[in-house]
């Protein structure tokens, strides 16, 4: 288990995410979405397709807003498949626009061969991650370096005997194997929205065996990836709507020193920002393994 | 920097004269790059300065002085030979490469004209460096894990794209002239020739070989190799250190920017057959003075018409395929003109402004990679002529452009991962040249 890692690194400690901010519909509100973005350089957005369907589907620029998924749209064998496939894109895209406060149009969302979502030709200056589960969406973006986000509906139970060998480390099935088996349950989705959120930030998504990374905290109760030495990477579990489960992944970017001692040269040199400090409110930041605080463990 | 510090002593002698220039150019490059290679000596070798070992330990600030022998451009002065003749240093360490060649080239009174071009043929050696090693990897895996296998699509597809991605940068490299050390100096002439060519290259090597690394990193971690082995700190490193072959994000968002400045020149070019252009996709022949506007993405870009036109009626299925992936990606272009040509002056600023800069870039790359691939056949090059590679490449431009693949196309795949897999076990570069190894 990581412990006191943060003070180690020489970093500043990482305060708690915010939770993710309710959009409900194209017409906003997304001030908070842009105060995020200008503070922590990141945002996560989250709504259900139900609130969106119809401004969505009425909007005559549906087809430009699709663009190139527009033909997958049109031909989506399942009807609630469809409509979740649009509404989604939709979704992502205006918070794309909100972030970088231009119209959604002018967006053009592509796919890396591997399936990543990516907004074309703004390489690093936007990333995006996509999940939905039932009805709810949850949309990351960030200035500041990759983000992967992932949603379960928090009821889900997944079985820890079947699956612990493929998504576990040694330590992290020790640990959950000790819970009640309710905490169990919970703690093993919440790895597992966890590992999501983390792989797809890589852009690896399920070809990154789940069971070879893990996940502890340190001194602080924070969640922290193990071996993350430089303590790069920051992550977050929230509970949304009181039915879902909602985790975040962030890596902060930093540019290296030049040879000779100079900064390199590159224009990368903004100083890392710390995410917000902004206390939760409407979701609960949850840690992993267990509920209990660290102090408690 | 100890500038004073003496050549390695694991090196071998010089065995060509530094000042004679080359009878043949490309015989003369190649010759250059193994003197180098053995100047450099042995990377594995613990007592060798510009080993591995010496280099991790001396950081950023202690990087040895150059060995004599380093070739320069009064040397080598055609753009694409000097980059073949410095690329076992690209290979070597790219903080290096800046030290010694890239900074130097950029900050004479006039930056010699490849010079901005250097740092994506750094970085596309050193990815080609750790792509070879991973490849060696999962060759020997896949003997007795079938698990293994899985990783050969991965590592195919990547080789593929760096070979994309040398066809573009050779291209960009021989666009460029240079007057040679017995012209009034550097660049005087041809100043800022295969600039244009050069946004490309700059923006678009550093996004894919970005994802190759990524890729990589996947496929050793899933292979077992943590982040401590050789392999993840070798790889690590040219993550870390792309910013100073300005080969990173930053680089790549300015060179995007000069894309986007031409993109209303994109509206107004015609399909071209290539034939004034043929010189610039002919690797394996010096490359002679350029029509002028050859250095134009957009001219580049127009020759896409006319070699899959020129594939027409192939009886392989592999060629047949290329065909029409290119038709398909004619049309695309015949799509992006249309789109160019609909505003007069595009805002770098404008999201949708870089996203034309980006389906340009990907059709210059499908262009250059169809134009080598062509001229390769013609020389008759054994897997540089094949049709494999290019389909594979041209594949993964089209799904990048969000268009789907024909139907009836092959899989490429397993042809070239042979390739990628020889090379590793045979040491052989990643180049277009398929150049021999000596460690």
């Amino acid at each position: 288990m990581v412990s006191g890692r943060s003070a180690a690194h020489g970093r500043t400690p990482v305060p708690p995410f915010p939770p993710p901010c309710h959009v409900p519909g194209p017409d906003g509100p997304w001030e908070e979405v842009q105060e995020r973005i200008e503070r922590t350089g990141r945002a996560v957005v989250h709504t259900t397709w139900g609130q969106w369907l119809t401004p969505a589907l009425l909007d005559p620029g549906l087809r430009t807003l699709l663009g190139r998924d527009w033909p997958r749209y049109r031909q989506h064998p399942a009807p609630a498949g469809r409509l979740s496939l649009a509404v989604s894109r939709v979704v992502l895209k205006h918070t794309a626009a909100a972030a970088l406060q231009v119209p959604a149009e002018r967006l053009d969302l592509a796919y890396l061969p591997g399936g990543r979502p990516v907004l074309r030709g703004l390489g690093a200056d936007l990333q995006v991650s996509l999940s939905h589960t039932d009805e709810l969406i949850v949309v990351g973006v960030s200035r500041a370096g990759p983000v992967g986000v992932d949603a379960e509906p928090a009821g889900r139970r997944i079985s820890f005997e079947a699956l612990r060998d493929h998504v576990c480390t040694a330590e992290e099935a020790e640990l959950l194997a000790a819970l009640p088996e309710e905490e169990r349950t919970e703690g093993f989705l919440r790895l597992w929205t966890l590992k999501e959120a983390y792989t797809k930030a890589l852009g690896h998504g399920m070809r990154r065996r789940f069971s070879a990374f893990g996940f502890g905290r340190d001194a602080a109760g924070t969640v922290r990836l193990t071996g993350d030495t430089a303590g790069e990477w920051a992550f977050a579990t929230h509970l949304v709507e009181e039915r879902f489960l909602v985790s975040e992944a962030h890596r902060q970017d930093a540019a290296p020193a030049a040879p000779g001692g100079a900064r390199a040269p590159s224009s990368a040199d903004e100083p890392g920002r710390p995410p917000s400090a902004e206390p939760p409110h409407g979701a609960r930041v949850i840690g992993f393994p267990g509920r209990q605080s660290p102090g408690q463990r | 920097m100890a500038l004073t510090r003496p050549a390695p002593h694991a090196g071998r002698p010089l065995t060509t004269p530094t000042s004679s220039p080359p009878a043949d150019e490309q015989a003369g490059a190649a010759r250059c790059a193994a003197r180098l290679e053995a100047l450099l000596g042995d990377p594995r070798d613990p007592g060798n300065p510009y080993g591995r070992s010496a280099l991790w330990a001396a950081g950023h600030d202690g990087l040895p002085a150059p060995p004599a022998g380093l070739p320069g451009a009064g040397e080598v002065p055609a753009a694409d030979q000097l980059a073949r003749a410095l690329r076992p240093l690209f290979r070597r360490d790219l903080a290096l490469a800046h030290a010694w060649s890239i900074r130097p080239l950029l900050g004479t009174p006039v930056p010699h004209p490849a010079a901005a071009l250097l740092g994506p043929a750094a970085l596309l050696a050193s990815a080609g460096g750790v792509l070879r090693g991973v490849a060696r990897i999962v060759d020997g895996l896949s003997r007795y894990e079938a698990a293994a296998r899985q990783w050969r699509p991965i590592l195919a597809s990547g080789f593929a794209d760096l070979l994309a991605c040398e066809s573009l940068t050779a291209v960009a490299l021989r666009s460029c002239s240079w007057p040679g050390p017995d012209a009034d100096g550097p660049g005087t002439s041809e100043q800022g020739a295969g600039e244009s060519l050069a946004a490309v290259v700059g923006y678009l090597v550093p996004e894919l070989v970005g994802e190759l690394l990524g890729d990589l990193e996947l496929v050793l971690n899933e292979c077992g190799f943590d982040a401590g082995t050789v392999e993840r700190r070798t790889l690590a490193r040219v993550v870390r250190d792309r910013a100073f072959a300005r080969a990173d994000w930053p680089a790549a968002s300015a060179a995007q920017t000069r894309i986007v400045q031409g993109l209303s020149a994109a509206g107004g070019s015609r399909p071209d057959d290539g034939r004034q252009l043929a010189v610039l996709f002919r690797i394996t022949e010096a490359a002679s003075a350029v029509a002028p506007g050859a250095d134009c993405p957009w001219a580049v870009a127009a020759t896409l018409a006319g070699a899959t036109a020129r594939l027409a009626g192939a009886d392989d299925a592999d060629t047949a395929a290329l065909a029409r992936i290119g038709r398909r990606l004619v049309t695309e272009q015949r799509a992006l003109r249309v789109a160019c040509a609909a505003t007069t002056v595009h805002d770098p600023a404008d999201p949708a402004a870089r996203a034309l800069a980006n389906r340009q870039a990907l059709l210059v790359l499908a262009a250059a990679t169809l134009g080598v691939r062509e001229a390769a056949a013609g020389a008759r090059l054994p897997f540089l002529g094949g049709a494999g590679w290019a389909l594979l490449a041209l594949g993964r431009i089209t799904e990048r452009l969000g268009q789907p693949l024909p139907d009836r196309t092959p899989d490429p795949q397993p042809g070239v991962w042979d390739e990628l897999a020889r090379r590793a076990s045979d040491g052989v570069d990643c180049d277009l040249h398929a150049t021999r190894l000596l460690w």
